[in-house]
Parts: C-alpha cells; sequence; structure tokens
C-alpha cells in the first residue's frame, strides 16, 4: 500500500525533526518545509494527503500560506491542521476561516496525540 | 483657549477698575469742594485701591494655582501614559515570552513521551518510572506558562470565549484519564459519579472549562497525600452541576476567603508545595464568570478535604 504524504511546514529544525520520526514511524511519509514559499513550491510537487502548518515563520506567516492556499485549486482540497505555540484567538480564527481543519496548540499534544488526530481526519 | 478667555477678561477687569479709579480721582480733585466731602471721598478712594490690590493679589494667586494644577494634570497624564504604556510591553513581554518557552517545553514534552512509549526501544520499567515524573514536571511547566498567559490576556481584557454546545461528561472523563498518572503516583483513586442519563449539551468554551477542571481536580490530587478524590456531577433546576470533594488537607474559613485571588496558594499550599503558581483558581473563577456560571470551595477545616464546586447554566 502506498505511504501518505504529510507536509510538515516548520521553522524550528528540533521540532520538525522529531515530528517527522514519529510520523514516518507511524507509517507516513514526511517532507518537511521551512517557510511558506518553500512550502508552497513543494505542495504542488508532491500533492501532499495533509498538510501540518507552523503559523510562526520568518517571513511569511502560516496565515498567508492558508490564504494563498485557498486559492489555489491544486491546494485547496488538502487538509490542513494549523499548530503553533502562538496561542492568540484572532489567529485560531482566522485560520479556521480560511479553511484550517483544526487549531493546536503544540505544547498541548505529544506526537503520538498528533499522529491520532491526523488519523481522524484522514480517514 | 481657557488662559486666552483669561486674559481678555482680566484685560477688561483691569481697564474698569482703572476708570473708575480715575474717575473718582478726577471727582475728589475737580469737583469736591467741601473739606469734610474730601476726607470721606479719599477714605473712599483708599478702601477701594486697597480692595482692588487685594483683588489683584487673590487673582494672581488663582492664577498661579491654576498653573499649577495645569502642570500637574500634565505631569500626571504623561505618568498615566508612561504606565500603559509599561503595561503593554510587560503583556507583550509575557506573551512572547510564553511562546518562546512553549517551544522547547514541545520537544521535552514530545521526546520524553517517546522515549516512554517506547518508539525508540525498550524502557526498563524503573527507569520509564523515572522519566515519567519528568514528564509530568515538564506539564506542570506547560500549565503554568499556560496560567501566565492567561492572566495576562485576563487583565488586558484580551479573552474571548468561543462557545460551542459540549458534552462535559466526555471533557470530565478526558480531564481525569489525563490527570490519572499523577493520582496513580500518589496511590490515590479518583472516582466519577454520573448521573444515569446524559446530561443536556451546554453552551461552553470547551479549553477554557477544560483548564477550570484540570486545574480543580490537579489540585485535589496536590493537596491529598491518601484517600480518594470524586467527582460528582448533576444535572438540577437549568444548571450543571459539578463537585470536586478530597479527602486532603483541607482548609480553614480565613484560606478559603483567599484562595480565588492572584497568587494565593492557601495554608496547605504553602506548607506543602512549591509546584502551584497560585494563578490556577484566579482563573479558574474569571473563566466560570464568564460563562455566567459559579465557582466556590467548602471545608470543615484543616486535615478535613475540601469541596470545590462549579455550576454552569443551561442556557439552550
Amino acid at each position: 500500500m502506498k505511504k501518505k504524504i504529510i507536509l510538515i511546514v516548520e521553522d524550528e529544525k528540533i521540532l520538525s525533526e522529531m515530528y517527522r520520526d514519529k510520523f514516518e514511524r507511524s507509517g507516513f511519509s514526511v517532507y518537511s518545509a521551512f517557510d511558506v514559499k518553500e512550502a508552497l513550491k513543494l505542495v504542488t510537487k508532491i500533492k501532499p494527503s495533509l498538510i501540518l502548518l507552523d503559523i510562526l515563520l520568518p517571513r511569511e506567516n502560516g496565515i498567508v500560506f492558508l490564504r494563498k492556499a485557498k486559492l489555489n485549486s491544486k491546494i485547496s482540497s488538502i487538509p490542513i491542521i494549523a499548530f503553533s505555540n502562538f496561542d492568540d484567538h484572532q489567529t485560531r480564527k482566522e485560520a479556521y476561516s480560511l479553511g484550517a481543519k483544526d487549531y493546536l496548540i503544540k505544547t498541548d499534544y505529544t506526537p503520538k496525540e498528533i499522529v491520532d488526530k491526523i488519523n481522524i481526519l484522514l480517514d | 483657549m481657557i488662559d486666552k478667555n483669561f486674559k481678555k477678561k482680566s484685560i477688561l477687569i483691569g481697564l474698569i477698575i482703572f476708570l473708575i479709579s480715575l474717575f473718582l480721582f478726577l471727582d475728589l480733585i475737580i469737583f469736591t469742594k467741601i473739606f469734610w466731602i474730601k476726607i470721606v471721598k479719599i477714605i473712599n478712594l483708599f478702601l477701594f485701591i486697597v480692595l482692588v490690590f487685594v483683588l489683584i493679589i487673590n487673582t494672581i494667586k488663582k492664577g498661579n494655582e491654576k498653573k499649577e494644577k495645569e502642570k500637574l494634570v500634565k505631569k500626571l497624564e504623561k505618568l498615566n501614559l508612561e504606565l500603559k504604556k509599561a503595561d503593554e510591553n510587560k503583556t507583550e513581554f509575557v506573551s512572547i515570552a510564553s511562546h518562546q518557552l512553549r517551544t522547547p517545553l514541545t520537544a521535552i514534552k514530545g521526546y520524553l513521551s517517546m522515549i516512554i512509549d517506547g518508539t525508540y526501544g525498550f524502557v526498563p520499567e524503573k527507569i520509564k518510572e523515572k522519566l515519567g515524573n519528568v514528564f509530568e514536571s515538564n506539564e506542570r511547566l506547560v500549565r503554568l506558562v499556560n496560567e501566565l498567559l492567561s492572566v495576562s490576556r485576563i487583565e488586558t481584557g484580551k479573552i474571548e470565549l468561543v462557545l460551542e454546545k459540549q458534552d462535559i461528561e466526555k471533557t470530565i472523563n478526558q480531564v481525569i484519564s489525563e490527570l490519572n498518572i499523577s493520582a496513580k503516583n500518589k496511590k490515590l483513586k479518583i472516582n466519577f459519579i454520573k448521573p444515569k442519563n446524559k446530561t443536556t449539551k451546554i453552551l461552553i468554551d470547551i479549553e477554557k472549562i477544560r483548564q477550570v477542571l484540570i486545574n480543580i481536580i490537579d489540585n485535589a490530587i496536590k493537596y491529598t497525600n491518601s484517600g480518594k478524590i470524586t467527582i460528582y456531577l448533576e444535572e438540577k433546576d437549568k444548571e450543571v452541576l459539578i463537585k470536586v470533594s478530597d479527602t486532603g488537607e483541607g482548609m480553614e474559613k480565613e484560606e478559603i476567603k483567599k484562595i480565588f485571588n492572584s497568587f494565593s496558594r492557601g495554608g496547605a499550599g504553602e506548607r506543602f508545595s512549591g509546584e502551584g503558581s497560585g494563578l490556577g483558581l484566579y482563573i479558574a473563577r474569571k473563566f466560570i464568570k464568564m460563562h455566567k456560571g459559579k465557582i466556590y470551595a467548602k471545608s470543615e477545616g484543616r486535615g478535613k478535604g475540601s469541596c470545590f464546586y462549579i455550576n454552569l447554566p443551561i442556557n439552550n
């Protein structure tokens, strides 16, 4: 069976590697991008089943990615989970209004709990 | 504007006084021939000059006082602005610092959980137990950061409710399973007594109520060294009632009065634990108030356990 692809958009290398590790061990194929530009380039190439998107990114933030993704028919159908340690009501609201399936605070979840969330979404 | 009007008025009054004085003086010199009338008029003129002099001194004094007051008001306004700015800076600092703190905490939590669940290979039970304690300490740090953020938002009025109909029974079960590890570590049992029929779904901000429940139940575990913690859930008079009862340290009446204030940990907190921030119950009260609910505590005294009550309205 073909592995499902997950794109992690995360600028903190330690976290990106940690999630990659857990997701690969949970049977996913994982790609990483460190900013919005890189993520947009990668997403059309790898066609992921799901995008795990950090909000506070260098240069352009995750909200910009969501806005661009919404306008792009090739990306708009891909489920996106926003995940950040930036817990701001307005940002959360905006992320949901731009189509994010969930907005998770990173410290509240272990990688396994995030895998569980991903599995629920992909099922 | 006020200053200009004041100046105009002063000039006008000065001119009138000068004209009156001139008229009185001319009257005295030119028209008054009889000696005793001259004396009376001189006295009158003298009294008039004294009166005008007193009035002028008074007016100058008042003008100076006004200027002083205006200076003081400006100084206070400036200080107020500086204080506001300092408060904003503090809030921004707490927000940025909390976010920065959360990144390493996420890495610690994530890797620890993966080591404990055997992702990187077998971990002997003894080591697993110790790592569990480290994980629990990290969780406390996570909660502390969350509490600091909440307080900073409460104080700046930047907190809003995200209301959705929720199953409170399910939330309580989730919180219990989350805190079961720390309860088991202290050999405490958590009982959950709920009604036979499902309670009505209520309109709440699930994250905030979850935070309140975690705080109350976590406190019960923290301040109970033996016995059990019982959580009761019932529906009564268009309200959902939650009661968290423990067999722990208990509180004196004076402590109960203070525990919902910020940075208060009650007597038991001061004696037995250095872990609490003293912010949890303050936040809990604020969050429950935002839901138009009630939160209060009862205890028969030291050593006799505590009971925390939360009433949430069913507002369908």
